[in-house]
Formats: structure tokens, C-alpha cells, sequence
């Protein structure tokens, strides 16, 4: 089956009010059934985020994550946005997406692996063949 | 416990266009040590003034975390004029940072651009110069921070600063006696 991606743009929250678009894919297969990837499409070239899926789902509730990756909804009068506060060594953002926009990326996804079966997806023979077999192999 | 000492094979002209002595100083931005040599280099230019020129090369340690976002945002505060004041006062401040999000706080604290600084952070467009410094001081031998490499002589204050101050002061004479 085709993976799920879904193009959108977000805003990039700065200081005060100000905020610029940031055009990003969100995808999703069914070979990583846990992760949506995000790639944020910038002046610099795409830089890519990996959210677990059930993360991003309860963060449209209710806030949800620490460390790395924090997700809240939040509203500005009748505009709901989605939040997304990135951190890492090497990066940091606070990120607002259409809540909506999401919500409809995220009901595909559990079109094509329903909450719950993820499991099924994850194909362990195949992923333990791949780690042996890269023991057994003579390091250059 | 001193500062260690040894010749390297620095890229030569080790001097400015002006002729000033270039004073490379490994550092990184979230490191204790760093902060404390902010002083000996205070020294130095009391010292020798325009006649030395300091150069911050970044060299973000991995044991801190957020050095490497430190240091990319001084490279965007640079650009805009500031990097050097920003480095001072980023170091000034170490114990009251908390993440990323305060060393964007420091940049418009400093009346700098600080919304570029933001999307610097977002979009890596610095990552490079500060991963190309790291490298030229691996290069060099740098292990730790500081480090400072004047005239071919690497002085390391990482582990102690002792006797620093001195080997740099000797060494930055005979720089502008032969350069």
C-alpha cells in the first residue's frame, strides 16, 4: 500500500507575534508504523523531524512529551492551532500547525495501520536477519 | 597541573591583514573554563592591544548539550556585527541557560536580529561554519577548551590554566617580532 504524506504549511513562531510560513510534508508507512516523519522544507534545505504517532494524535487533545519533542493544541481567538516545540543539540523550534490539517493527516494513517496494529507491520524476522547478518559480516 | 604546550603546524599567515598577531581561541560557548578565560584574554588585549587580533573558533564539546545551538547563534549574531559581545555575555550567563530558546533571548537582549537567530537555529544555515571550526581545531590537536593557538604554538588551558597566560604573552612578543 501507497504511504500517506500530506503537504501543509506551519509557522515558525519567533519572538513577540512574529511568526514566518514554513512549507513541510508529513509522511507516514507502514514499514515504521510508530513514526511520522516531518520534513520542513527551508531556505537551507529540508530538515527532518521524527514525531511517535501516538504523540502527535494525544497532542490534539491535550499537551503531551518532554525532552526533544513537546506537542500542545492552543488557540489565538477561533484559530486553532497545533503546537510543536522542537529541541535537540543541534537544533530548536516552536512550531504551529493547522490543527485540522494534522487531524486529517493522522486519520489516514490509522486508515492504513489502525491504532493498535502496529505491531503486525513490524516485520522482527526480517529486522533480526538484518542486525545478524550485519554481526556476522567482516569489518573492513 | 599546567596549561599544555606544544609546536603545531597552525596555516600560516598567523597574522591579520593588519598585521596583528591572530590569537585563536577554541571555545566552546556552554564550557565553564571558557568563561573563566574571558578574563585571561582580557589580559591580552590590555595588554597588546590592536596589535593581537582574537579569533573565536567554535569547538562545541559534546558533553554539552546545547553548545552546539550556542554556538550557531553566535555565528548568526556575528554576521550581524555582534559575535563578539555575544560570546561574552553567552559565556557570562552559562548558569542561567536553559535551552536554545535563551540564546535566542541573548541575541535581541544585545539588540541583534534575534528572529534571524531563530530561524538560524531552525534550518542549520550555520551549522557548517561551526562544524568547519571543530574540524580545523581537530586538525590542529585541539582536544579540549580552551585552546588557544598563536604564532604555531597550541596552548592548552582545558584541563589547567596555569602558566597560560605567560607561554601566550611570550609567544604573541615573538609574533610581532617576526611577523
Amino acid at each position: 500500500m501507497l504511504p500517506v504524506s500530506a503537504r501543509m504549511e506551519l509557522r515558525l513562531v519567533l519572538g513577540g507575534d512574529r511568526a514566518i510560513a514554513v512549507p513541510a510534508t508529513l509522511s507516514y508507512t507502514r514499514e515504521a508504523p510508530y513514526a511520522v516523519t516531518a520534513a520542513f522544507h527551508t531556505a537551507e534545505g529540508d530538515v527532518t523531524w521524527v514525531f511517535g504517532r501516538d504523540l502527535l494524535c494525544q497532542g490534539l487533545e491535550a499537551p503531551v512529551g518532554d525532552g526533544d519533542v513537546a506537542v500542545w493544541p492552543s488557540a489565538h481567538g477561533d484559530q486553532e492551532a497545533l503546537c510543536l516545540s522542537l529541541s535537540s543539540p543541534t537544533g530548536s523550534a516552536l512550531l504551529e500547525a493547522d490543527i485540522a490539517a494534522v487531524e486529517a493527516f493522522l486519520d489516514l494513517t490509522y486508515v492504513l495501520v489502525p491504532a493498535g496494529t502496529e505491531g503486525n507491520h513490524l516485520d522482527i524476522d526480517a529486522e533480526l536477519d538484518l542486525i545478524l547478518r550485519d554481526e556476522d559480516s567482516p569489518h573492513s | 597541573m599546567a596549561a599544555s604546550l606544544r609546536e603545531v603546524d597552525a596555516p600560516r599567515p598567523r597574522t591579520s591583514d593588519d598585521g596583528a598577531v591572530v590569537v585563536d581561541w577554541w571555545c566552546d560557548l556552554a564550557c565553564r573554563d571558557c568563561a573563566e578565560s574571558l578574563e585571561l584574554l582580557d589580559e591580552l588585549k590590555d595588554r597588546f592591544g590592536d596589535a593581537i587580533e582574537v579569533r573565536l573558533r567554535h569547538f562545541p564539546l559534546t558533553n554539552h548539550v546545547w553548545a552546539v545551538a550556542a554556538a550557531q547563534c553566535q555565528v548568526a549574531v556575528a554576521a550581524q556585527g555582534r559575535g563578539e559581545a555575544y560570546a561574552a555575555h553567552a559565556l557570562a550567563t552559562i548558569d542561567t541557560i536553559e535551552g536554545p530558546a535563551d540564546y535566542v533571548d541573548l541575541a535581541e537582549f544585545l539588540g541583534a536580529d534575534s528572529d534571524e537567530v531563530a530561524v538560524a537555529l531552525f534550518d542549520g544555515r550555520h551549522a557548517d561554519e561551526v562544524r568547519a571550526d571543530a574540524d580545523a581545531g581537530r586538525a590542529l590537536g585541539v582536544v579540549g577548551t580552551p585552546t588557544f593557538v598563536v604564532d604555531g604554538l597550541l596552548v592548552d588551558a582545558s584541563s589547567s590554566s596555569a602558566g597560560a597566560l605567560d607561554a601566550l604573552v611570550a609567544r604573541v612578543e615573538r609574533g610581532r617580532r617576526s611577523g
